[in-house]
């Protein structure tokens, strides 16, 4: 016969086992309703902040624009006050070195790029992090898809970000997808 | 062994620093120091958490059966992270944006699950509760005083939530200090630093 020894847990009774049980079911239970009653005083909140988020990175592209409509998933048009377009918007992602980058570009009839914005990404803090730089991204402005391509590899006309050339070509990547995606829907 | 409540505040911070003394929450110290603004969100952040956590370990400590206690604590420690995380974002999402994925990563930091195993689930609330703050001052100041020589060294200044504190204006420093290898460079020679200066004094070296 085995003897029971309650220190490490071997030859516990079944009764020991289903209040343990009950027991950690509550704590969860507890935590679950916790956090859903957390979740639906914040939920609408933080939908609203990430809208809003949203639009003022529309506008962020185009700037000036007036007034965004969708066309298609993805892809907005902008306009003038006056209606007419001042270019498209594409929303795009592109694989980092740490999970997705997602970015807006903004393309003008001319196919040429008019700004372009990091939304989302979770690159290296400090390194792949810079990719949402001011400095960097506004080298994508006005070029064309030729250019847009890294300089010390000869491919084009952007300078990576130091210690960060995964994320830097993630960014290359997604903006020459945009403007691929924008001769296509010609 | 039972301490005097001062004693029990601020041994946290230089006797048992869970960074330099007890070697907890390494994961952290390692990834998210590469500046001191981020160093110091993430210190406030854990330390919240790390309070929290310890009183109501501490609360619940009669009625979590010995065998399910890890994983009671770890339900009590991810609840709270992701009541931090929601409240941040619907509160000040500047805020919550910069802190990004190091919110979430509180819950596997093992200075908080360590002081609920090791601290909490055996004292009163309040001594809990002030083990908890001692031990949050003392991440804060060992995960800034990190950030603070690798920003320094890895770019030439320091600047804190947008403010510039330090401009040495040298521009070609080393970028490796705010890489994964100048983590463990700038927190391998402070912890010889720390053990040189303690057994200096007389003192036992880690006690991890």
């Amino acid at each position: 016969m085995k003897k029971t020894n309650h220190m490490d847990g071997v030859g516990v009774n079944s009764k020991d086992i289903i209040i343990t049980g009950v027991k950690l079911m509550f704590i969860v239970m507890v935590s679950v309703s916790i956090l859903s009653y957390v979740n639906s005083i914040t939920e609408e909140r933080i939908a609203n902040i990430e809208k809003e988020r949203f639009e003022r990175g529309l506008r962020e592209v185009v700037p000036l624009a007036y007034d965004f409509e969708k066309i298609d998933e993805n892809v907005f048009v902008a306009y003038s006050k006056g209606g007419s377009i001042r270019g498209k918007i594409y929303f795009v992602e592109s694989k980092g070195y740490n999970g997705v980058i997602e970015m807006l570009v903004g393309i003008n009839s001319g196919g040429r790029i008019i700004k372009v914005s990091v939304v989302k990404h979770m690159e290296t803090p400090g390194l792949g992090s810079n990719v949402d730089d001011e400095d960097f991204l506004k080298q994508f402005e006005g070029k064309s898809i030729e250019q847009i391509g890294l300089a010390k590899k000869g491919s084009g006309d952007i300078d990576a970000i130091s210690g960060a050339t995964t994320s830097s070509n993630a960014v290359i990547n997604g903006v020459r997808s945009a403007i691929e995606m924008w001769g296509d829907d010609r | 062994m039972s301490s005097g409540n001062l004693d029990i505040l601020t041994r946290g911070i230089l006797k048992n620093n869970p960074t330099f003394k007890l070697i907890l929450g390494l994961c952290p110290t390692l990834a998210v120091t590469t500046s001191l603004t981020n160093s110091f969100t993430m210190g406030i952040a854990t330390s919240f958490v790390l309070v929290l956590s310890s009183i109501i370990v501490s609360m619940i400590k009669g009625f979590v059966p010995g065998k399910i206690r890890i994983p009671s604590y770890i339900v009590v420690i991810s609840t709270l992270v992701t009541v931090v995380d929601m409240a941040l974002a619907a509160s000040v999402p500047d805020v919550h944006e910069r802190l990004g994925i190091y919110v979430p990563l509180i819950v596997v930091n093992c200075i908080i699950l360590g002081r609920a195993e090791a601290f909490a689930s055996k004292e009163k609330v309040y001594r809990s509760a002030l083990d908890g703050i001692g031990m949050g001052v003392g991440f804060i100041l060992s995960i800034c005083l990190i950030g603070i020589i690798r920003e320094l060294f890895g770019t030439g200044s320091i600047v804190f939530f947008n403010q510039i504190i330090i401009d040495t204006g040298i521009t070609n420093m080393p970028v490796v200090m705010i890489l994964g290898p100048g983590a463990f460079l700038t927190l391998g020679l402070l912890l010889a630093l720390f053990n040189y200066l303690n057994n200096k004094n007389g003192e036992s070296g880690i006690n991890g």
